[in-house]
């Protein structure tokens, strides 16, 4: 499974059944690596991970991420190896315990979420799977983005995968995680030269994670104040976490990550007026073909 | 949803993916309407749902069952409208609870299953898809033998899906139910003549059934008493569970069914030489489009 190459994740929950399938073609004939389908309370990624696989030949699907408080540690690991077995080596689980007031808000359980996951991962790993098996097991990561979490997606999973983090800290990260870790980062990229448009588009989008404790605990330890974290973030904050602009400026934050040790680059385009489908002017400018 | 007279069933954990997209190829050009397959703990029924969907093109498929304990009622609703949003008007969410000690040996919880139904019936009614919806909602029928889960269905789904139950049985579930209510009634058949090897053979594939409380349950609830559940069944009970023989014998089982109340019927092909695989045999000679 080679992940150098640029990947991108599309928010399937806004997109009609042909949109998606029509975003997959295009994306891979643009030559990503990978296409990342999320979960929330919306579409379920295994089902949309098939469907993508099943109209696609070469492009890898990864989840990020699959949400562990929804299905059963076998459950989660049954359905990754199903579509292992179906599509060889490309389909990639990216596991994650999103955010406490989210989840409850949805009727799940939360709590302690790294033990949760310590254990989810051994039930992965143990659970039963009497059908035929895939040639190779999924690879696992981890959404991380604090430290007791980072350390067990470093010991118990094949890597970590990144939200809303500058290359500054992915080079930190690097560092911990060791040199054979995967470390698959994501940068948020919006193609808009207007500094007002593009930080009040950033704004609108950044008030859910804003308002996620684990989110706020990363942005405080990644040297951010109560200050920026205010209404929807501050220039230093938006300007940060988010490359908006031209191309030549978001190409050389996806530069960044490569050169602070991420093996992988993904990329959620988003547009300053919050439209429902992917913006593919940013989509075709940043292909790897 | 147009359900269809005569379905038929899979074990495809049994088969690789390309088998198993294979046979519900075929399945598919003999006519019949809905293809089921189980969830043990095996495969995910919803990538397998889709993986069979995709490979055809106007196959129902349905999970016989998927099973409730491993996913939260929010999640088994979402899965199964981001498969019909997928494949309008082509799939049926089975549910069922399975059997205790079964869960509890794979390392799942089972406590109050009618109630835990129930619930998670009732949670998956309220659950928002966030998504784009599918364009005709998703029948759910439930797996029931006894009768307060039967009631259940009655009250809360389109329907039930059963399991080894003979058609006299069948007609006092349709007068329970009343007429607009789906019964799905599973019929094993086995095309195999020779009395001694059909019945060996069927008895080699009964032993995790009989030894299973619900089955044993519904099974003394028919009438059967220990001497027809002891050494994985006898002569009597196999007859009545599994219709061997040829084709004509086949063919009027599963007439039986429908004159007893069944609206589908859907045959589980067991093959003679044992084994989950499919006996295609029985497969083609029953097949709706051979007329």
């Amino acid at each position: 499974m080679n992940l150098k190459k640029l990947g991108i994740l599309g928010y399937f929950d806004t997109m009609s059944n042909t949109e998606s399938v029509e975003f997959a073609h295009a994306v891979e004939k643009l030559g990503y690596s990978v296409l990342w389908v999320p979960e929330t309370f919306g579409r379920d990624p295994f089902v949309m991970a098939t469907h993508l696989l099943g109209a696609t030949k070469e492009i890898v699907i990864g989840t990020a991420i699959v949400n562990v408080w929804k299905r059963e540690a076998m459950a989660t690991g049954a359905a990754a190896r199903t579509i292992a077995e179906l599509f060889e080596d490309r389909f990639i689980l990216g596991l994650g315990v999103s955010a406490g007031p989210f989840m409850i808000r949805n009727g799940l359980k939360y709590a302690k979420p790294v033990t949760f996951m310590r254990e989810y991962l051994a039930g992965i790993k143990t659970g039963p799977f009497k059908a035929p098996l895939p040639r190779h097991e999924p690879p696992i990561v981890l959404a991380g983005l604090l430290p007791k979490m980072l350390r067990l997606g470093a010991e118990a999973s094949d890597g970590i995968i990144t939200a809303l983090m500058p290359p500054a800290h992915i080079a930190r990260l690097r560092v911990e995680l060791g040199p054979n870790k995967l470390l698959l980062a994501q940068q948020m990229v919006m193609m808009e030269r207007d500094a007002a448009r593009a930080r009040a588009g950033v704004r609108a989008f950044m008030r859910f994670y804003l308002n996620a404790p684990p989110y706020q605990r990363n942005f405080k330890a990644m040297g951010f104040s109560d200050d920026d974290l205010r209404g929807g973030g501050s220039d230093h904050l938006v300007d940060s976490i988010i490359a908006w602009g031209d191309e030549r400026h978001m190409q050389e934050r996806i530069a960044a990550h490569y050169a602070a040790g991420a093996d992988h680059v993904y990329v959620i385009p988003l547009t300053a007026a919050g439209d429902r489908l992917p913006d593919m002017r940013v989509v075709e400018a940043l292909a790897p073909h | 949803m147009d359900i269809g007279a005569l379905g038929v069933f899979g074990y495809l954990d049994a088969m690789s993916g390309a088998q198993a997209a294979e046979y519900a190829r075929t399945v598919e050009r003999l006519g019949y309407s809905v293809l089921w397959f189980p969830e043990t703990f095996g495969r995910d029924p919803f990538p397998t749902a889709v993986h069979l969907l995709s490979a055809t093109t106007r196959l129902i498929v349905a999970t016989g069952i998927a099973n409730v304990w491993k996913r939260e009622a929010i999640t088994m609703a979402g899965s199964a409208s981001t498969v019909a949003e997928l494949f309008d008007d082509r799939f049926i969410l089975g549910l069922g609870v399975s059997g205790g000690p079964f869960m509890a040996r794979n390392g799942l919880r089972f406590e109050k299953p009618v109630s835990f139904m129930r619930e998670y019936l009732a949670k998956m009614k309220a659950t928002q898809h966030k998504a784009p919806s599918a364009r005709h909602e998703t029948p759910i029928v439930i797996a029931a033998l006894l009768p307060k889960m039967l009631r259940l269905a009655a009250e809360e789904t389109c329907g039930t899906v059963t399991a080894m139950i003979p058609p006299r049985h069948i007609a006092r579930m349709r007068a329970e139910f009343g007429p607009d209510k789906w019964i799905c009634a599973q019929q094993h058949v086995m095309l195999e003549p020779d009395a001694k090897k059909a019945r060996a053979a069927a008895r080699a594939f009964l032993h995790f059934y009989l030894s299973a409380p619900p089955y044993q349950r519904s099974l003394r609830a028919m009438g059967y008493g220990d001497d027809d559940l002891a050494n994985d069944g006898s002569d009597r009970l196999i007859d009545e569970i599994i219709a061997w023989g040829d084709e004509r014998v086949l063919r009027e089982r599963i007439e039986a069914h429908r004159k007893a109340g069944a609206n589908h019927v859907f045959i589980t092909p067991l093959n003679p030489a044992g084994g989950l695989l499919p006996g295609m045999a029985a497969v083609e000679a029953l097949a709706p489009a051979r007329g």
